[in-house]
Order: C-alpha cells, then sequence, then structure tokens
C-alpha cells in the first residue's frame, strides 16, 4: 500500500500537489502550525538572547489596579458558587458583581448568600425578568468605579493569578482589552471535549498569542476578558449580542486602543459534552463573527478613506473575513474541484496524503503548544487527540460554511434565543 | 416560730390600753372584731428591709397577726426579732400554698412578757417597691434607657429572698455603645443616613444602553444618550429598572440599603446586625390586697 501510495504521489504533476496543498491551506490546523512555529522559534530565540544578557530579574506582577469582577448569567445558580470562591481572595483590590438575568433557579439567592458573606467585596443584583447578557453587563458596570473591569462567566473558574496576569497589560495606557486563556475543564469527559481540550489550547492559548504579537486580535471572549473601565463607559457599554464580546473588543479597537492577550491568565470553562450541543453552540458563536461584526456593523473600518480606519484593524479583518469566512467556501470549492479531477477523485491516496500531510501539521502545531505549556504533562495527554483533530476540523468548517451562510442570507444571529425576544425586536438589524 | 392561742391575744388586747373603749370591746369580743379590726391569729413572715430598700436578711422573721384591718394591723413578735428598720415585707401563706406580700411600715411597739407587740400600717419602702411601676422597667426620656427605679441589688435581694419571680418582659434592640434605644431604618451603607434618594435606571432594548432615568430625559421627550435615539415608549424600546440609592449627605451609592440603628442617646449610627439585644427584665409578685385578707387566712 506504502508503495502504491509513493508511486501515486511521485507521479502527480505540480499543479496536482499545489492544487492538495490549497485544499490544506484551507483548514486551520495546517495554517496556524505555520504561524505559530515562527513565533515559537522567535520567542526561544529571544528566550536564550535574554538569559544571557539580561541581569536584571523579571518582576512578575508588578501593576495592581482596582479590578471588578463581574459575573453576569441566567440559571447558573449550581455553578456560580464555585466561580465566586475561585476569585476571592486571590487579588487585593477585588469588588465582585453578580447580575442574575431573571433565572427561574437560585442564582440570585446564591449570589446574596455570597454578598452577605462578603460585604464590601460582592455584590449581586437582580433583575426580575430576562434582558439579555449585554443589558446585564451594563448594569454591573453602572456599579463599580474599579479601573478594569473583568467579565467572567458565571460557569468558569480562575486560576488564582488569573486576575494579576490579566491586569498587567493595563500598564500600558494604550491597551483597552486584554484577551485571555480559557481552557476546557472537563477535556477528558469523552471524545467531543478532549477535541476541544486541544482545540483550546491551539487556537486560543497559542493563537491568540500569535494574532496579538500581529496586532489582529479580534476579540476578548466572554468566558474571561479585561477591559479599561473608561472605554466602556466612552462607548457605553456591550452592544445587543449575540457576539457582544467581539462586538466591544472591535470597538474598543475602533477607537485607537490596542487589544492583547494574556497567555497565562487561565479560566476553566466547561465544554459541551455532546456532538449536538457541540455544534448548536458552534452555530451560535461562527455566524455572526465574520459576517455580522466584520462584513456588516463594523466594515467602514476597514475602508481606507474612513475615519476610524487603521492598518492594523484592515488586517484583523482580512483576518476574520478571509479565514473564518473565505476559506470555508474555499474548502467547498476546492472539495469540488477534487471530486471533478479524472484523476483524484476516485483515488483514496489523494484524500489519504491530503489528511497524513494534515496530520503531520498537527505534530508540528504540538512543539509550540509544548513549548509554552506551563502544565506540559496535562497538555500532552490532551496533545494526543492530534491524530483525529484534521477529521474534528473538517466538521466544524462545515458548521462553520452553513453558519455563514445562514447569517448571509437570513441574518439568522437576529433570531438567536441567546437575546430575549423583546430586544430583539427593536435592536438594529446589521 | 412563735405561736399564740387567739383566745389569749383577745384577752391580753382587752387588758391593754392601746385599744378603745370598753364598751366597744365587749361588743367586738362577741364578734371577734375589735376597733374594726378582725381578730385572729394568723402565723406570718416578715422580712426586714434597710432604709434603701434592700432586704436586710433572707431569713424571715416569724410573726402572728393578731388584728386586721384594711390599712393597719397588729402583730406579735419574738424577743428578738425587732427590726432595726420600721419597713417590713410580710408574707402571708394561703391555704392553696401560695404567698401573697404586702409591704408594711412599723407605727408602734410594745415589749411584753410574751414578746414584743407591734402596730403595723400599709406603706414604706417594701409597699413602693412591690408596686407594680417598681417592678416592669419604663423607658427613661433623659436616657433613653429602659430602667427600673430601684438599684438591681434590691431586686436581687428581693428575688433572692423569694419576694419577687424574675421574668422576661420583652426583648430591645439597643446601641452597643450606650446601652440606650435606637431607632431603625434601612439606609445608607457608608454613613448610616436615612437621607437616601431612589434612582430608577433605564434600559434601552435596542443598544443595551442602561443609565438612570435622568439621563434619557430630555425637555421634549426621551432620548437615548448612547444611540440618539428620540422618542422611547415604556415597554416598547425601554424598561424601567430600580436602581440605586444615593445617599443625599455623602453622596455613597449603592443598590442595597442597610438595616441602620441611630442611637437616640449618644447619636452613633451602627448596623442593625451591630444593636445589643437587651433583656427587659421584670418582676413578678403575687400581693395581698388589703391587710384585713390576713384574717381570712387563718
Amino acid at each position: 500500500m506504502l508503495n502504491g501510495w509513493h508511486l501515486w504521489l511521485t507521479s502527480r504533476t505540480w499543479d496536482e500537489v499545489a492544487l492538495l496543498l490549497l485544499g490544506m491551506s484551507l483548514l486551520d490546523g495546517p495554517r496556524y502550525c505555520v504561524a505559530t512555529a515562527i513565533t515559537c522559534i522567535y520567542d526561544w530565540v529571544c528566550g536564550i538572547k535574554r538569559s544571557l544578557f539580561s541581569k536584571q530579574p523579571e518582576v512578575e506582577f508588578s501593576h495592581c489596579p482596582s479590578v471588578c469582577v463581574m459575573v453576569v448569567g441566567l440559571n447558573e445558580g449550581s455553578g456560580l458558587g464555585a466561580t465566586i470562591e475561585s476569585i476571592i481572595g486571590t487579588y487585593p483590590r477585588v469588588e465582585i458583581v453578580v447580575v442574575d438575568d431573571g433565572s427561574d433557579d437560585d442564582m440570585a439567592e446564591v449570589g446574596r448568600a455570597y454578598a452577605s458573606q462578603h460585604p464590601g467585596i460582592v455584590r449581586c443584583l437582580s433583575r426580575p425578568w430576562r434582558g439579555g447578557k449585554s443589558s446585564a453587563l451594563n448594569i454591573a458596570a453602572t456599579h463599580t468605579t474599579a479601573e478594569v473591569v473583568i467579565c467572567v462567566d458565571a460557569d468558569s473558574h480562575l486560576a488564582s493569578d488569573a486576575i494579576w496576569e490579566i491586569v498587567q497589560p493595563f500598564r500600558d495606557e494604550n491597551v483597552g482589552a486584554v484577551s485571555a486563556t480559557v481552557s476546557v475543564r472537563n477535556c477528558f469527559t469523552n471524545f467531543v471535549t478532549w477535541f476541544q481540550g486541544l482545540e483550546y489550547l491551539q487556537s486560543i492559548f497559542v493563537g491568540r498569542l500569535v494574532a496579538a504579537r500581529l496586532n489582529v486580535l479580534p476579540i476578548a471572549s466572554g468566558a474571561l476578558a479585561g477591559f479599561r473601565r473608561e472605554l466602556l463607559v466612552r462607548l457605553g457599554g456591550w452592544d445587543v449580542g449575540p457576539g457582544e464580546d467581539l462586538d466591544i473588543t472591535v470597538r474598543i479597537r475602533r477607537i485607537g486602543y490596542r487589544v492583547t492577550f494574556a497567555q497565562y491568565a487561565f479560566c476553566h470553562t466547561e465544554a459541551p459534552t455532546t456532538w449536538k450541543a457541540l455544534v448548536k453552540q458552534r452555530r451560535r458563536w461562527e455566524g455572526d463573527g465574520p459576517v455580522r461584526h466584520f462584513s456588516r456593523k463594523h466594515i467602514d473600518m476597514a475602508k481606507p478613506w474612513h475615519r476610524d480606519f487603521r492598518l492594523s484593524n484592515m488586517f484583523m479583518f482580512l483576518d476574520g473575513i478571509t479565514f473564518n469566512l473565505l476559506c470555508g467556501y474555499g474548502m467547498v470549492i476546492w472539495s469540488v474541484m477534487i471530486l471533478l479531477h479524472p484523476d483524484m477523485r476516485p483515488h483514496p491516496y489523494a484524500w489519504m496524503t491530503f489528511y497524513i500531510v494534515s496530520v503531520l501539521a498537527e505534530i508540528v502545531a504540538l512543539g509550540p503548544l509544548m513549548y509554552y505549556s506551563r502544565q506540559r504533562k496535562h497538555d500532552a495527554i490532551v496533545a494526543l487527540a492530534f491524530p483525529l483533530m484534521p477529521a474534528y476540523r473538517m466538521l466544524l468548517l462545515g458548521v462553520r460554511i452553513f453558519s455563514n451562510t445562514a447569517e448571509i442570507i437570513w441574518r439568522k444571529s437576529f433570531t438567536e434565543p441567546h437575546v430575549p425576544p423583546h430586544v430583539r425586536a427593536v435592536t438594529w438589524r446589521w | 416560730m412563735t405561736t399564740v392561742d387567739s383566745k389569749s391575744v383577745v384577752r391580753d388586747e382587752k387588758q391593754s390600753d392601746a385599744f378603745g373603749p370598753a364598751a366597744s370591746q365587749a361588743e367586738a369580743e362577741s364578734t371577734n372584731i375589735e376597733h374594726g379590726r378582725s381578730i385572729c391569729s394568723v402565723p406570718l413572715s416578715a422580712f426586714a428591709l434597710t432604709s434603701d430598700g434592700h432586704i436586710a436578711s433572707p431569713e424571715p422573721i416569724a410573726a402572728v397577726a393578731t388584728s386586721c384591718g384594711d390599712g393597719s394591723a397588729s402583730l406579735s413578735l419574738g424577743w428578738d426579732a425587732l427590726p432595726a428598720h420600721p419597713s417590713l415585707v410580710l408574707a402571708a401563706s394561703t391555704l392553696d400554698g401560695r404567698t401573697l406580700f404586702a409591704g408594711c411600715v412599723l407605727t408602734s411597739h410594745k415589749v411584753r412578757e410574751d414578746g414584743i407587740h407591734c402596730e403595723i400600717a400599709r406603706g414604706g419602702v417594701g409597699e413602693r417597691v412591690l408596686a407594680e411601676e417598681s417592678r416592669v422597667p419604663t423607658l427613661n426620656t433623659e436616657f433613653f434607657q429602659y430602667r427600673l427605679p430601684y438599684a438591681d441589688s434590691v431586686y436581687e435581694s428581693w428575688s433572692r429572698a423569694g419576694i419577687l419571680k424574675r421574668t422576661v418582659l420583652d426583648r430591645v434592640l439597643v446601641c452597643g455603645k450606650c446601652r440606650s434605644v435606637a431607632t431603625f431604618r434601612f439606609a445608607c451603607r457608608q454613613c448610616g443616613s436615612g437621607r437616601v434618594a431612589h434612582k430608577m435606571m433605564a434600559h434601552h432594548f435596542a443598544c443595551a444602553f442602561v443609565a438612570p432615568v435622568s439621563e434619557f430625559e430630555t425637555a421634549e421627550t426621551l432620548k437615548c444618550p448612547n444611540c440618539q435615539t428620540k422618542h422611547l415608549v415604556a415597554g416598547t424600546d425601554f424598561e424601567y429598572m430600580p436602581g440605586d440609592n444615593e445617599c443625599d449627605v455623602c453622596g455613597w451609592s449603592d443598590r442595597e440599603l442597610e438595616q441602620t440603628g441611630h442611637c437616640l442617646n449618644c447619636d452613633s449610627r451602627f448596623a442593625a446586625h451591630k444593636a445589643v439585644e437587651q433583656e427587659l427584665v421584670g418582676y413578678h409578685v403575687e400581693r395581698l390586697a388589703s391587710l384585713a385578707d390576713i384574717a381570712d387566712l387563718g
């Protein structure tokens, strides 16, 4: 079989090899491997240089602004206690504002119990009916005067030094928002969560580092993100979602502030445990980014004649639209081309080559992951899912294509139950 | 305890110069009434009091009531039982086992062969302590404290003697500093002032903006200060939400007010949970309605 494959491969013309490589470049994994490998090598060289020539020891945490952690949720009573516990005592100048967005469960009671146990640190606000995550965040923002606002999902747990890590970049006055690393807490529950565990490590832990270095990072995830409060006030807070985390980050970039990444600010979140739940989640996430926000709402930022135009923002849009939107359709076109190609279509070797090279790219991407990792043993076990990752990525690409198409044609994100109907009915349709 | 035959007491009193004319004595003898008093021989206990109202000794003096009227009576005491201070508390046991108390004052006494014969009248410090207004704490309007009129040691000595029974009448929250009564209200967490204004918030649905209603209000219409949308309609375009309470005194703003105490005496303000719970202690006693009732107990 190997001989047959070798013979098939060596008999390909350059056009056919290029066609195969084109397909691989449309997948997330192989694409990541190139950028992350370059960044990793750069950091490795800088690290050696620093260890040889720098005599001053690095001060790890020197910036300590006042912080308000906003925990907003709907029916999150079961996980709220653990989330608050993971925050209390980890940072000296912290206050926690819990907003119960009209929950039917005991979220408000849990919040109030913590507020009475920790007066002056925890506050609980409860609204009688649901108004959506954005307005709940805006309510929380009116109850603080802290310099930095940190958003945490009610089902996420923070690492003990996460707040310290996330506030450090705010030393730079040009930094308006800081993205953090979201990792999967239940990654060994089953294959679904295992794949997500590795995906989060590659696309967030390493991927966002690269995006931040290139100054094209468009999002500070809602699970854990830091914002300069004065900018939130200036911008009028969060706009109606879904995708409110991406939207606020892009708006911060619009007014000229940088978005950076605190790689070691970890937040451990619960990932969907079934394929159905995963697909549903991704359908919600994927559509609104490249289509609703990049191509519609904020497209003026990429126009050279617009007052908000910046080169870095244009590259951010190009990155987002190309890789999250166009690559999907490119993959569809590529698949059709392969299927129509007289020599490749009948040959399983074509698909085998595609898959094996994709797996090799995944292996290359593991190098940077291990280089940056601070818990290598754990991450190495998570990384063992790599042989099946190309298949997983193909599935997610399918979901992405579907979501983007639904958004382009039907503006599906405006019918998301994520936003209450009375808000959906009156908000602007971009 | 000295026991005295009632007939001999009647005989002695007939011989005494201290009691009325002979004719009325003869009349009274036939009906056991002398000078408007019932002739009797009822064993009693008497507690001697000090001038400041304390029980001189928890051990009672044995006495026998020899005649009883509404407000006065005659007692026969042992040789060595004459109290240093004229105030007494009489304790009379009823047939059903209860003990009734009355405060008396010794008006005169005569030393005779069989003991000391004395005249008592209702009143004195004992009667004042037994009065209801002395046993129930009342609010002192100068210091705003619940107080009893006599010193605690007086009530303790009366309780030890078994006359008064300590009873918790109520519990009140008082100032931790001076134990005076405080008023409670929902007030500013920062300064404890009750002068707080409640702010209403508005949530504009279309842009998710949340701010105090005052920021939405313009001269002619309601307008979102974030997206500048005009003519907002409540319920359709925006909703009212409960907002913070703002303190008029210190400017502190908070969603939740705190139940705060304000001491009426020392003016200190404190969180309600820091108030001290004080028991209002009163004393219970079964009083003898009239000294004349002693005769019925024989």
